[in-house]
């Protein structure tokens, strides 16, 4: 038999041990609550971790190269008269001295045009070797000497062959023949000759002469604009690489370039850089639309033959192709910013977005690629700029597409191996109101509370290598804890009871108020419930009492 | 076709007798065109044709006068020199056309 005092003390520790039970049981979580840390963790991002390829907004365009030249007509060049050589006219207007031309050819590309924005080669001129002979008969002259320069403009004598009829000599400048001060090829041919007054020779006269490759450029161009959804995304772009090419003929006073040489034909090769990562798609010779497969060579380069009639008279060409990148943001929180931190003030926060190219040519950038980020309004943003200072535009995002919230932003131009980190300066003006509850929805007070954005602590320093969280503390009388000045999104809200993780809900700073219910039970209900079972506990003893003094 | 380029203008006018027409073409060539600056360079080009046999000669020579912009001072250079050779020559006529190429293309 249990002796009385046993039976009643088993009662009081009953009565004690089943609320504390009951208490708990309820809350039937796994999850320890894992506290705050307080260490600053800001110095993952260094701008010394990034350095840009590109210095300017330049393509490569590669090589452009004169394989040959026809010329439809020669044209001879000029004689001068001056103070110095006054007796010049007197030979040609008596037929003492007359000179024909016999031929222009042309001899070798020196150096073919060359944009390498790598390697800060930035030359838009194609040196070439042209060979000009004439035919010069001499007739008892007065003067004795030719003040002769080519039809070329800014050409520069680089050789003189003389032609004697049974042999050809290679004169050497200054002892033989000079170049005057204005420019003009001074040869003394008596003294040079020392025969007689009749006689005849061929003067070979060797030029380096430069072609021009004007508006040499490419251009982007996108019929839809390109917008990166992903965290990591490929794209497509077109482009359009076009130039003309042009030699200017000389004007007789050697310091204006004359007219634009229409009697010459040019053969070229165009060699874009990283040809092989290039689809072509058309090809546009002197506005003519042409068949560009007719053009491609092996190695993926183009040839303009002599036939296309490619004249240096600012002749055109227009090729459009297609060449694939692909981006990646690093170290998204959510698919693109890397970190959203405090930056002055009470709402000043800077979101920092790390874009690299992975894939892509190396010698042709992308722009213009879009980005959308719900979380800033444009009327937040305080300012945009990227690392490499290259130009980071917003837009209200509802100007692009309508009932699209937040701001759209052109992100800077990147090419192939850099990662250029930029940010958008705003001020965060939402607050996020919540209200956490308990079984019965009525409020849960000192609860406490963690909120997490895109999964990670909510702070004044968020990223996912580190935070800097802001620790909103325990629910109040009414249940509701409330942050001010925190970006537009949603977050997740932890509700932390006696130490562990009871729930965890999404909230949205789009609602006035976020109510998150809870499965802790109502504590006033527990107090009736435990006063009930009190009272008949007591109710028993007190008949087990009246019931046992009896029989004593 | 030769060209003759003739520093001097007193020995342009004194080729003028070898001349094969009345005709002397003048043509207007702007040198300098920076906006900000108020005075800008032009060149007026003189040509004439003279022939020897059966080869032209082309005469040239040039002169450089500053005027200020949208002033009228070129069309008085054309007067000046209008007069000028009609000094020389009352059967000159100064007409204006870029007579060096079209004379180059039809001589080649």
């Amino acid at each position: 038999m249990i002796s009385r005092r046993a039976f009643l003390i088993s009662l009081v520790v009953i009565s004690f041990l089943i609320p504390v039970y009951l208490g708990n049981f309820k809350l039937n979580s796994s999850i320890e609550h894992v506290p705050y840390e307080n260490a600053l963790g800001t110095n993952e991002i260094s701008k010394d971790d990034y350095s840009a390829i590109l210095s300017n907004e330049e393509y490569g365009l590669g090589n452009v190269t004169i394989d040959d030249l026809h010329f439809e007509s020669y044209r001879a060049g000029f004689i001068n008269h001056s103070v110095d050589y006054p007796l010049i006219d007197a030979d040609i207007a008596s037929f003492a001295l007359f000179y024909v031309i016999e031929s222009i050819e042309f001899v070798e590309t020196i150096s073919p045009a060359t944009i390498d924005n790598l390697n800060n080669i930035n030359k838009n001129i194609i040196a070439i070797k042209l060979n000009e002979s004439l035919h010069v008969y001499v007739n008892n002259t007065i003067a004795g000497y030719l003040v002769y320069f080519s039809y070329f403009f800014q050409a520069k004598l680089q050789n003189f062959y003389i032609d004697n009829g049974t042999s050809i000599k290679k004169l050497t400048e200054d002892s033989d023949y000079f170049i005057n001060n204005r420019g003009y090829l001074v040869f003394n041919y008596e003294d040079y000759f020392q025969q007689g007054p009749i006689f005849n020779f061929t003067m070979h006269l060797i030029w380096d002469y430069d072609v021009e490759l004007g508006d040499w450029t490419l251009d982007q161009r996108e019929e839809t604009p390109l917008i990166m959804s992903e965290t990591e995304q490929e794209f497509t772009s077109k482009f359009t690489y076009q130039f003309f090419l042009v030699g200017f003929s000389a004007s007789p006073d050697l310091v204006l370039p004359g007219e634009a040489i229409y009697h010459i034909v040019a053969a070229l090769t165009i060699t874009p850089l990283e040809k092989e990562l290039l689809t072509y798609q058309d090809l546009i010779i002197n506005l003519f639309d042409v068949n560009i497969n007719n053009y491609v060579n092996a190695d993926n380069s183009l040839s303009i033959e002599i036939s296309d009639q490619f004249k240096l008279n600012r002749s055109f060409i227009s090729l459009n192709f297609t060449c694939s990148f692909g981006l990646k943001f690093e170290k998204p929180v959510e698919k693109s910013w890397a970190i959203d931190r405090l930056v002055g003030e009470r709402n000043l926060r800077e979101r920092i977005y790390i874009i690299s190219m992975t894939n892509g040519p190396r010698y042709i950038f992308l722009k213009n690629v879009a980005l959308y980020d719900t979380g800033i309004f444009v009327d937040q943003v305080v300012d945009a700029y990227s690392l490499f200072n290259r130009d980071v535009e917003f837009f209200d995002a509802n100007a692009s597409v309508p009932r699209q919230l937040g701001l759209k932003m052109n992100m800077p131009y990147l090419i192939f191996g850099e990662t250029c980190p930029f940010s958008i300066q705003y001020r965060a003006t939402q607050t996020l109101d919540i209200i956490i509850t308990d079984t019965i929805k009525m409020p849960l007070v000192g609860a406490n509370i963690e909120i997490l954005h895109f999964g990670v602590k909510y702070g004044t320093y968020v990223s996912n290598e580190s935070v800097q969280p802001i620790n909103p503390g325990t629910t109040d009388e009414n249940g509701q804890i409330r942050l001010y000045d925190v970006p537009r999104g949603n977050y997740t809200v932890r509700v932390i009871w006696q130490g562990k993780v009871v729930t965890e809900a999404t909230v949205t700073t789009d609602k006035e108020v976020n109510y998150v219910f809870t499965s802790i039970p109502h504590f006033p209900l527990w107090i009736l419930i435990f006063g009930m079972i009190s009272g008949i506990l007591l109710v028993a003893g007190a008949l087990f009492y009246l019931k046992y003094n009896k029989l004593r | 076709m030769i060209v003759i380029f003739c520093d001097n203008i007193d020995d342009f006018i004194t080729f003028l007798d070898k001349r094969t027409m009345n005709e002397i073409f003048y043509e207007f060539k702007e040198i300098t065109s920076d906006s900000l600056v108020s005075q800008i360079n032009i060149e007026i080009i003189l040509h004439f044709l003279a022939k020897v046999e059966s080869t032209m000669i082309l005469y040239e020579t040039k002169q450089i006068i500053t005027k200020t912009k949208n002033s009228d001072s070129d069309i008085e250079v054309v007067k000046t020199l209008k007069s000028l050779f009609g000094s020389v020559d009352p059967s000159l006529s100064l007409i204006k056309g870029k007579i060096r190429e079209i004379f180059l293309s039809f001589s080649s």
